[in-house]
């Protein structure tokens, strides 16, 4: 029995969807489904659907997590850069390859740490060494030089990746470069 | 942006009317000061900027009873007219909400007095009347669950909303929801937070860190961070560090997932019934609002140690 937009939306309304669950339960016969999600205007069940669309993860699928990437809503390509990590190589590269140039601190975050290891394409490791290098006030540097590490260096020799750092370290550094913006407290009148 | 609570406003069985048990007893139009014997202890929303109900409520000095300062000062049982002097303004839940039903403004005399009882004296002469009023829902308490919010992001959906409707819900609970602190955080690293497989007892070093943010937390007070989205996507998670009892809400989150992630805090769970909090169908398909906690759910409530009793 063909899956139907209901099951599909029912499986990815609840707070914290079964994903796993769901992309057993459905597979490829919700992928339609989920694109139409992914391009609604609900931005909560738009990055649900692109999540679940990684963890099915055939070719139609991909498709719709591309669409996820390219969203207006960056919630929306965070959630695609999380699916992407989900997909086998070649296709995660393809997606990442757009998200880790990201201009969103938080999808160029998940984006670096959805590389998978080994397999990153030289075009995708020049990327992440170019972020590597770069410097700013509130950056993903760290990050960036922890997956060069992870993924390891370029083909040619000379691009040899720098000394990697832990990953908690990367947040941590981040977090401590990002001050505390404003306070307010309640008194009772 | 944000409201407080204040407890302690009883019933009197002389006169009927609400007044504040915090000072001392007031001046009854029965007759000498007013009395809290039998009366339950009413939660009043305070200082309020935006919740929902009708504001300008107002506590007189002179006799410690509300009246409504919409109006010309009505007459006072401690002499003269009601005084605003040294009030705040208390919002009152009008015509809908949790908690107990059939308070009513009294024309005469501008107080509220309780309408489910033969009418008592009225500071103006003769007794209360209810003519012209609405029907008024005022929460009596048990305990009391101190809320901080800590915004990354502001949610769609805004917080004023999402706490007065877990107010409504948890007052089915005799539980006084208090919105203690609401502080900013510029915390980018953190606004997708990795929340994992989501299950109790188990975080990430990102909710780790994230949860290390208690500026003004006491130790039963819960933390709730907003922020704008979780990797995986979920509407909000409620896994916590051990001692540091809390909840992520993602921006994209619906009216009830603020409340239904302090549920698990509290220690209930999943249901199959849309009717409920706890519904595991996903809050936005609540069918019946305000959602239901049945005694069970109470009870796991009542027993957690972050509801003190009051």
């Amino acid at each position: 029995m063909a899956v139907t937009f209901e099951q599909v939306k029912a499986a990815l309304d609840p707070e914290e969807p079964a994903y796993n669950k769901a992309a057993a339960a459905l597979g490829v016969e919700a992928l339609p489904h989920l694109a139409r999600l992914v391009a609604g205007d609900q931005m909560m069940l738009a990055s649900k659907a692109a999540y679940l669309a990684g963890l099915i993860g055939t070719s139609a699928a991909v498709d719709v997590v591309q669409r996820a990437a390219r969203s207006t809503h960056a919630s929306v390509r965070v959630a695609a850069a999380a699916a992407a990590g989900k997909l086998s190589s070649a296709d995660a590269g393809d997606v990442l390859i757009n998200l880790i140039d990201d201009g969103d601190l938080g999808v160029q975050k998940v984006a670096l740490r959805a590389i998978p290891a080994g397999a990153a394409s030289d075009a995708l490791r020049a990327r992440v060494q170019s972020l590597s290098a770069a410097k700013g006030k509130v950056s993903n540097q760290d990050l960036a030089i922890e997956t060069m590490a992870r993924i390891g260096g370029l083909s040619d020799t000379t691009n040899a990746a720098p000394s990697p750092k832990s990953p908690k370290k990367a947040v941590k550094k981040a977090v401590k470069k990002a001050a505390m913006k404003t306070v307010r407290r309640r008194k009772p009148g | 942006m944000a409201w407080g609570t204040q407890r302690n406003w009883r019933w009197c069985s002389k006169c009927s009317g609400l007044w504040f048990g915090g000072n001392g007893v007031g001046k009854c139009p029965a007759g000498g000061g007013h009395t809290k014997v039998g009366s339950g202890n009413y939660s009043l929303v305070h200082q309020a900027t935006s919740a929902p109900g009708q504001s300008n409520w107002r506590w007189c000095s002179k006799c410690q009873g509300l009246w409504f300062g919409g109006n010309p000062a009505g007459k006072c049982p401690g002499g003269g007219v009601h005084t605003k002097v040294g009030s705040g303004t208390y919002t009152l839940a009008h015509q809908s909400g949790a908690g107990q039903s059939n308070w009513r403004w009294c024309s005469k005399c501008q107080g509220l007095a309780f309408g489910g009882n033969a009418a008592r004296p009225c500071p103006a002469g003769g007794v209360h009347t209810k003519v012209g009023s609405g029907d008024y829902r005022l929460p009596i308490v048990t305990t009391r669950l101190r809320v901080h919010v800590k915004i990354l992001t502001n949610p769609n959906v805004s917080l004023d909303t999402m706490l007065h409707n877990m107010r409504e819900v948890y007052a089915t609970a005799n539980i006084d929801v208090e919105w203690a602190t609401t502080e900013s955080l510029n915390l980018p690293a953190l606004n997708d937070v990795d929340v994992g497989t989501c299950n109790m007892g188990v975080v990430t070093p990102e909710q780790a860190l994230l949860f290390g943010n208690r500026n003004f937390v006491g130790a039963n007070d819960v933390v709730v961070y907003m922020v704008r989205s979780t990797v995986p996507p979920f509407n909000g998670c409620a896994a916590h560090p051990a001692g540091r009892p809390g909840a992520v809400v993602a921006q994209g989150a619906s009216q009830w997932t603020f409340a239904h992630e302090l549920g698990h805090v509290l220690g209930i769970h999943h249901v199959n019934n849309n009717n409920r909090l706890m519904t595991g169908n996903g809050t936005a398909n609540i069918t019946n609002p305000p959602p239901d906690l049945v005694a069970s759910e109470v009870a796991t409530m009542i027993a957690s140690a972050l509801t003190v009793n009051v």
